[in-house]
């Protein structure tokens, strides 16, 4: 074991569970803007009911996102010194970039979307939400842009102390593969939002517990997961497209193509064997791979065997997270229209099993997520930044033995507080679900004041004898 | 033109490094205070003094670390893995700190778990950074640091432990002023109380760091007791002294506003020593700021973006404090 390997796995274990909040707080923040729009234009309690319950859901995930982030960031500095000097011009600028539009944004509006709804005009709120959901976007599209960059590098040149310096900012943060890959990871934030808000709807539905809000919450997923989906899979198609251009041997590993051909077969079920640089078990369909990727069903495709093996990224993982990640997508897609087919036929929301089917492709948004990032990123190896930078060059000289602490620290801390605690609140929130009584929300003329649960805890709360009990401990 | 971009970088990265101080220090100094708080009420009381703003308090050490990264790559690049343990403890003890916002209020039977992982999370992140800094003005000998061949244990000195133990003591300090600002009735007392004694604490480290730090090596005494240096320098220990004795008059006297802003007057004068035993290095001793600059048109990118949002998230940062402006009276929930 060596630290830049450790570093590795600790970059990867890091992101991996990091990305999983980003990616529900900004679908489940925009599905807020929309419901909390709905609210203030009908003046329905219901959406209110809504946006209360997916407020706290929220909160919970923006939360850990936060400080799971800073952890990526100060991990550039410690084990990945080369890189960060090598690039840091570059890539730390887009960061400031992103700090500078989307976290302050973020950060200075998100007290009065959680806490200010009895302290501000609801329309001043209402724009709190949306400046919340616009930041989280632009985070995201910073991130994106640089990762990008990374990818298919773009408008760079070499200074003389072996440096990569910017040669055309506009080129750098709108690079080739930006704007694809930016919209692909956006949709795929809606889409899990979108199925963990129908799995849990569908929850309440088969359980009979407030079937009023998960019924419109049910009815608006599945018309967004039929709109989404396809949307998704043509982006997902033209993602495709612009990596065959810039990263040939990424697809290859992706479509498990050893050697280079024309009229290149998409493979559906295979074990890629790295020793005999073949695949074993093969279920493919001819020709498939070469129209997919270039619209010529006998275009030639570059296999991994074109380059030497240090060249290659791990064709057994790369091809494989690929597949879930597709596969996850095929299921939603499945899982959408089989939806709208019920609901034209009017069952959708009576159907038992159709009510279990969501709940199981609920967490699919976030393994389509998870695997495709993967395969992105495994695929880039073994280059930092794809055909300059090799990984294995700018990591940093630390020892073997901290960054083993750190990565034990991490894994533990993380499985505890990520891991088990978050898991636990979260379906505590979910177990609770939205506030069934609205007409006491209204009488107390609380309208915005969804803080009102957990109220156990208001120990200034006098009718509860508890409460009274803990009261002269207090003055 | 004529601005020194460079110097202006070092600028804005150390105005963010005073606001995350300032800001997230009485964040993190309420959770170093919460032993002295028993009761489950003034716990949350104090929670809701800052859970509507800890996010944005934060947010400026990822700004500081992402300027620090986009303006000086090398300097990022040489310091980090040199500070590779105290940064991971600063970063954990920071997740501890985070999630139990949100976990304590979702919590019912284990509320108590989360008061712990709140206290030593922010007890932690003070004295991790208050190492990092201990270790960054100690200067990381004559050669250069590189990312690599890193040096392991640099940080772990009787000094840096003292900067540890002080940076605890200033963000309590913070806190306590905080409160007073912030609460009422009982609360609000033992705020005035233990404000006094952090002022104490705070001073005596300050003390202990200005006597000390001449004597780290030849380059830190020649900065500070050089004969005709030693009258203007002389300056900066006179205004910190009667800051300080604002800052407990002004706690014993029971002001509410004072406290905080003759806290903020010590963190800066802090501020000013600091800088004085660095510059016009970056990693001291070994790099400058101009060694470490990026190429001029990144830093001349990222200062238009930086003059066009400050302006604009400054002002959004102080309407959030505005809206939660007041006397916390109840817990805030959601």
């Amino acid at each position: 074991m060596d630290s830049t390997l450790l570093s590795r796995i600790q970059f990867g274990f890091t992101m991996t569970a990091h990305i999983i909040y980003p990616s529900i707080s900004i679908g489940v923040v925009t599905f807020l803007v929309i419901f909390e729009g709905l609210y203030l234009y009908t003046r329905d309690k219901i959406y209110l009911s809504i946006c209360k319950f997916w407020t706290k859901i929220f909160a919970l995930t923006f939360g850990m996102g936060v400080v799971s982030g800073i952890v990526m960031e100060f991990q550039f500095g410690t084990n990945w010194g080369g890189f960060s000097e090598k690039v840091g011009s570059i890539l730390g600028a887009l960061f400031t970039y992103e700090v500078l539009t989307a976290f302050f944004i973020e950060s200075g509006f998100l007290g009065i979307m959680l806490f200010g709804w009895r302290r501000v005009h609801p329309y001043l709120h209402y724009l709190s939400t949306c400046m919340v959901a616009f930041g989280t976007t632009l985070s995201a599209f910073w991130v994106l842009s640089a990762n990008s960059w990374m990818q298919t590098p773009h408008a760079y040149r070499w200074d003389g102390a072996g440096n990569l310096v910017a040669d055309g900012w506009w080129d750098i943060i709108f690079n080739p593969s930006t704007i694809a890959r930016f919209t692909h990871m956006l949709l795929s934030c809606y889409i899990t939002a979108t199925f963990l808000i129908l799995g849990i709807s569908c929850y309440y539905l088969f359980f009979n517990k407030h079937t009023k809000t998960a019924k419109i919450c049910a009815n608006f997923c599945i018309i967004a997961g039929c709109v989404l989906m396809p949307t998704q899979l043509m982006m997902g198609h033209h993602v495709g497209v612009v990596i065959h251009e810039y990263q040939p041997i990424k697809i290859a590993a992706m479509e498990g193509i050893w050697e280079t051909q024309r009229g290149a077969p998409t493979i559906l079920f295979a074990i890629p064997n790295q020793k005999t640089e073949s695949n074993d078990y093969v279920l493919e369909i001819p020709k498939l791979a070469s129209y997919l990727n270039t619209g010529d069903w006998n275009a030639k495709m570059v296999g991994m065997k074109s380059v030497p093996k240090e060249d290659r990224p791990n064709a057994f993982i790369v091809f494989w997270t690929f597949r879930l990640m597709v596969g996850a997508g095929l299921g939603m897609l499945f899982v959408a229209y089989l939806g709208l087919v019920l609901k034209l036929m009017n069952r959708h929301l009576t159907s038992k099993i159709y009510q279990v089917l969501c709940m199981l492709a609920s967490p699919l948004g976030l393994l389509a997520i998870e695997t495709g990032w993967m395969s992105a990123e495994i695929g880039r190896q073994p280059w930092a930044v794809y055909g300059l930078l090799r990984t294995s060059d700018v990591a940093s000289q630390v020892s073997v033995s901290q960054v083993m602490t750190s990565l034990i620290c991490l894994i533990i801390v993380y499985g505890l507080i990520f891991g088990y605690f978050f898991t636990k609140y979260l379906l505590k929130v979910i177990h609770k679900g939205p506030d069934r009584d609205m007409d006491i929300v209204e009488h107390d003329a609380l309208a915005f004041n969804y803080m009102s649960t957990f109220k156990e805890d208001d120990p200034l709360d006098t009718n509860k004898g508890k409460s009274n009990k803990r009261k002269p401990n207090v003055d | 033109m004529a601005i020194d971009l460079a110097l202006a970088w070092i600028g804005i990265i150390g105005f963010a490094v005073i606001m995350y101080v300032i800001l997230d220090g009485f964040d993190l100094g309420i959770g170093i205070l919460f032993p002295f708080f028993p009761t489950k009420h003034h716990r949350s009381l104090m929670l809701s003094t800052v859970i509507p703003v800890w996010d944005g308090n934060q947010t400026w050490l990822v700004f500081g670390g992402a300027c620090m990264y986009g303006a000086f790559p090398k300097a990022f690049a040489s310091t980090m893995p040199v500070i590779y343990f105290p940064m991971i403890m600063m970063l954990i003890a920071l997740v501890f700190r985070g999630v139990a916002f949100e976990f304590r209020m979702k919590a019912t039977r284990s509320m108590y778990l989360w008061d712990i992982s709140f206290c030593l999370g922010s007890s932690l992140a003070a004295f991790s950074q208050g190492v990092i800094l201990g270790t960054y003005v100690q200067g990381f000998g004559p050669v250069a640091p590189s990312y690599a061949s890193v040096p392991h244990y640099q940080w772990l000195t009787a000094f840096s432990f003292m900067t540890g133990l002080g940076t605890m003591c200033g963000y309590v300090l913070l806190a306590c002023c905080w409160l007073v600002i912030k609460t009422t009735g009982p609360l609000q007392k033992k705020a005035f109380l233990y404000g006094k004694y952090a002022c104490i604490a705070v001073a005596a480290f300050m003390l202990a760091f200005s006597i000390w730090t001449p004597f780290l090596g030849e380059v830190h005494f020649d900065r500070w007791l050089r004969l005709e240096k030693i009258i203007y320098l002389a300056v900066l220990p006179l205004v910190t002294g009667i800051l300080f004795c604002v800052n407990y008059a002004s706690l014993h006297y029971r002001k509410e506003f004072l406290p905080m802003l003759s806290a903020i007057g010590i963190f800066l004068c802090g501020a000013v020593g600091i800088v004085i035993s660095i510059y016009p290095y970056i990693v001291p001793h070994s790099m400058t700021i101009h060694q470490a600059a990026s190429p001029q048109h990144a830093l001349q990118f990222m200062f238009v973006g930086a003059c066009i949002s400050m302006p604009v998230l400054l002002f959004f940062t102080a309407n959030s404090y505005y809206v939660f402006r007041g006397k916390v009276t109840k817990p805030v929930h959601y």
